[in-house]
């Protein structure tokens, strides 16, 4: 379970972080896991905040080659390198994919059916890169997703108390070695949201 | 550590999602453990005195807080950093033992390493200015910045602070330790957490006795890998590169971010330099300056700088830098910033990559830790990477080179 504390102040969405409410005191995953449950290689946490309606997540991904093809939203994100949202209420599934390059491909599933790529989560989305897209020759570093969810697109008012079923993966493929994912929890429909 | 994460192996593998959030009791088997236990918790007011609630994975459980000098009272259970329920940092006892029976699928990594053998003892001192010991025998650590810009909570202090101790306790221990950069990821200006950060740094590193020796990474600047810090550069007096400067250099008496030591047989059978290169600082005082460190001829000859040949962007001083050094022998160019560690044989034979040192990391298959080089009777520096919780060495890593920079046997 995550309490996830309510913003002080507006988060503006540039992919930078640097607002004080995400330094003063967010919601922590910690250290994603692998599988195993060891600490996953590469590293990849989460921290979150909430307010003004939206529900705030920075994800950070550790990534020596940075890896993103798909081209439009909604686009097949299963081989890039990504992060995968599931927030679950009264039966219904609601998953965000985000890419390092930004691409957003996010989906409705309604009592364990297909999913619905139809659907629009609203999501606002930035994004910091610090490596070269698509380039395995050279070592890159890090990528980081600041993102907006609006809580109305979850079918929630956006209130103190409010709970969330929520996962959290994130895939990746590293040099020279196979695609590997890792999670908070174990990267299905685990975990809680509590906001605060 | 690998302990612990086969605690956590079992502790998650088990609880699964049919046992997710508010109404679990997980654990119900669980042995105390220095007065924590694996029970669940929501807020702090459900553990007892000594113990605290933290976040591990997907729930969160009640586990003893570690001393202050990381360890636990309980040789069945490793300090790991871990967050509290309200999001603050802390450190823990995590099991060793199972808090459930183990499943199938509870195997943890395999370990690959291998033992290590440091050699013979090394006499002599290594000070500030350099020094003279009867055979090079030195630590690398590299890049141990948190993952998160002003993240104070998040700073990995509980690897760095192992890492050194792990160099301390080694037998014989190494006679100094250089680090390659990123000991921060602060903001620039006022409001900064550099100077903390630093704090942060310096108190992990004293584990180890011995003189340290730090490049200055882009971190040191304002975090941007092109960043030019020093008076009369693009970024100027930052307040990263001030934190670097006054706690990391100063207590060396260095004051400039570019630097040179020399240690030196005790019986002169042979001579070394270490020149430390600040492409975050780069001008052309310090374009003069290396062209005179590395004219001056000595046996081995080792470049510290923290970017790679190949970084991309490029550090101001970067590609500069590396055609000065081009023109002189050399044995290795000790680097770091990728979160990672590594030496290849092409396309930079002499480059040796050392940034896990505590920093988030970029491999799938690494881990954090530290290498050692280690002179060999033949004159030869023998190259290993240390893993920080099983102290084997990666025998994919292991090299040994020349004086000359010619890879050997």
């Amino acid at each position: 379970m995550l309490r996830v504390p309510r913003t002080p102040s507006a988060i503006t969405i540039d992919g930078e972080t640097d607002e004080a409410a995400w330094v003063s005191g967010p919601a922590r995953t910690g250290a994603f896991l692998a599988p195993s449950g060891a600490p996953a290689q590469p590293y990849s946490e989460a921290r979150l905040l909430w307010g003004n309606g939206e529900l705030y997540l920075t994800l950070y991904a550790a990534d020596d080659d940075i890896e993103s093809r798909a081209t439009r939203n909604d686009g097949p994100l299963w081989m890039d390198d990504s992060f995968r949202v599931t927030l679950s209420r009264d039966g219904v599934d609601y998953v965000i994919e985000v890419a390092p390059s930004g691409i957003v491909a996010d989906a409705i599933r309604r009592d364990g059916g297909a999913l619905d790529y139809k659907w629009q989560s609203g999501a606002r989305i930035a994004r910091d890169m610090d490596g070269t897209l698509n380039d395995p020759k050279d070592n890159d570093e890090e990528w980081v997703i600041e993102m907006a969810i609006p809580l109305a697109a979850l079918g929630m008012k956006g209130e103190s108390g409010e709970t969330v079923t929520f996962s959290l993966s994130r895939c990746d493929t590293p040099k020279l070695s196979r695609r590997v994912c890792s999670s908070w929890g174990d990267g299905t429909t685990c975990g809680r949201l509590v906001l605060e | 550590m690998r302990h612990s994460l086969l605690a956590l192996t079992v502790l998650f593998g088990a609880l699964g999602c049919a046992r997710d959030g508010l109404t679990d009791d997980g654990g119900t088997d669980a042995s105390l453990l220095d007065g924590g236990s694996c029970a669940t918790c929501v807020t702090g007011s459900d553990c007892s005195d000594g113990t605290q609630c933290v976040q591990l994975g997907v729930n969160s459980y009640c586990m003893a807080v570690c001393a202050s000098d990381g360890s636990c009272a309980s040789s069945e259970a490793s300090c790991i950093a871990a967050t509290t329920f309200d999001g603050q940092s802390t450190q823990v006892c995590v099991p060793s033992t199972s808090c459930e029976p183990p499943d199938d699928d509870a195997g943890g990594p395999v370990d690959s390493g291998v033992p290590y053998d440091a050699g013979g003892q090394v006499t002599g001192t290594v000070g500030a200015d350099g020094g003279t010991l009867s055979r090079l025998y030195f630590g690398v650590v590299g890049d141990t910045r948190p993952a998160n810009y002003e993240d104070l909570a998040g700073y990995p202090t509980a690897i760095v602070t192992k890492i050194f101790q792990d160099i301390e306790a080694f037998s014989p221990k190494p006679a100094f330790v250089l680090a390659t950069g990123d000991y921060q990821f602060a903001a620039s200006g006022s409001t900064s957490t550099a100077s903390k950060q630093l704090a942060l740094y310096v108190t992990a590193r004293q584990q180890y006795s011995g003189i340290q020796f730090p490049a200055m990474g882009n971190h040191e600047c304002t975090g941007s890998t092109t960043s030019n810090c020093g008076t009369g550069n693009t970024n100027g007096i930052t307040a990263n590169y001030t934190a670097f400067m006054n706690q990391l250099l100063t207590p060396i008496g260095k004051t400039l971010p570019y630097y040179v030591i020399n240690v030196n047989a005790v019986d002169s059978s042979w001579t070394s330099k270490f020149v430390f290169i600040a492409a975050n600082a780069w001008d052309s005082t310090q374009s003069s300056w290396l062209s005179t460190a590395m004219a001056q001829k000595t046996t081995y000859t080792f470049v510290v700088r923290h970017e790679p040949p190949d970084a991309s962007p490029a550090g101001p001083g970067q590609a500069p830098s590396e055609a000065i050094i081009a023109g002189f022998p050399y044995t290795l160019e000790i680097v770091g910033h990728s979160h990672t560690y590594g030496h290849y044989t092409t396309p930079y034979p002499r480059e040796v990559i050392i940034g896990n040192g505590g920093a988030p990391l970029t491999s799938s298959s690494k881990n954090y830790g530290f290498a050692l080089f280690s002179q060999r009777t033949d004159g030869a520096i023998v190259a290993d990477m240390i893993d920080y919780m099983t102290l084997k060495a990666d025998s994919y890593f292991h090299f040994v080179v020349a004086p000359t920079g010619t890879l050997t046997k």
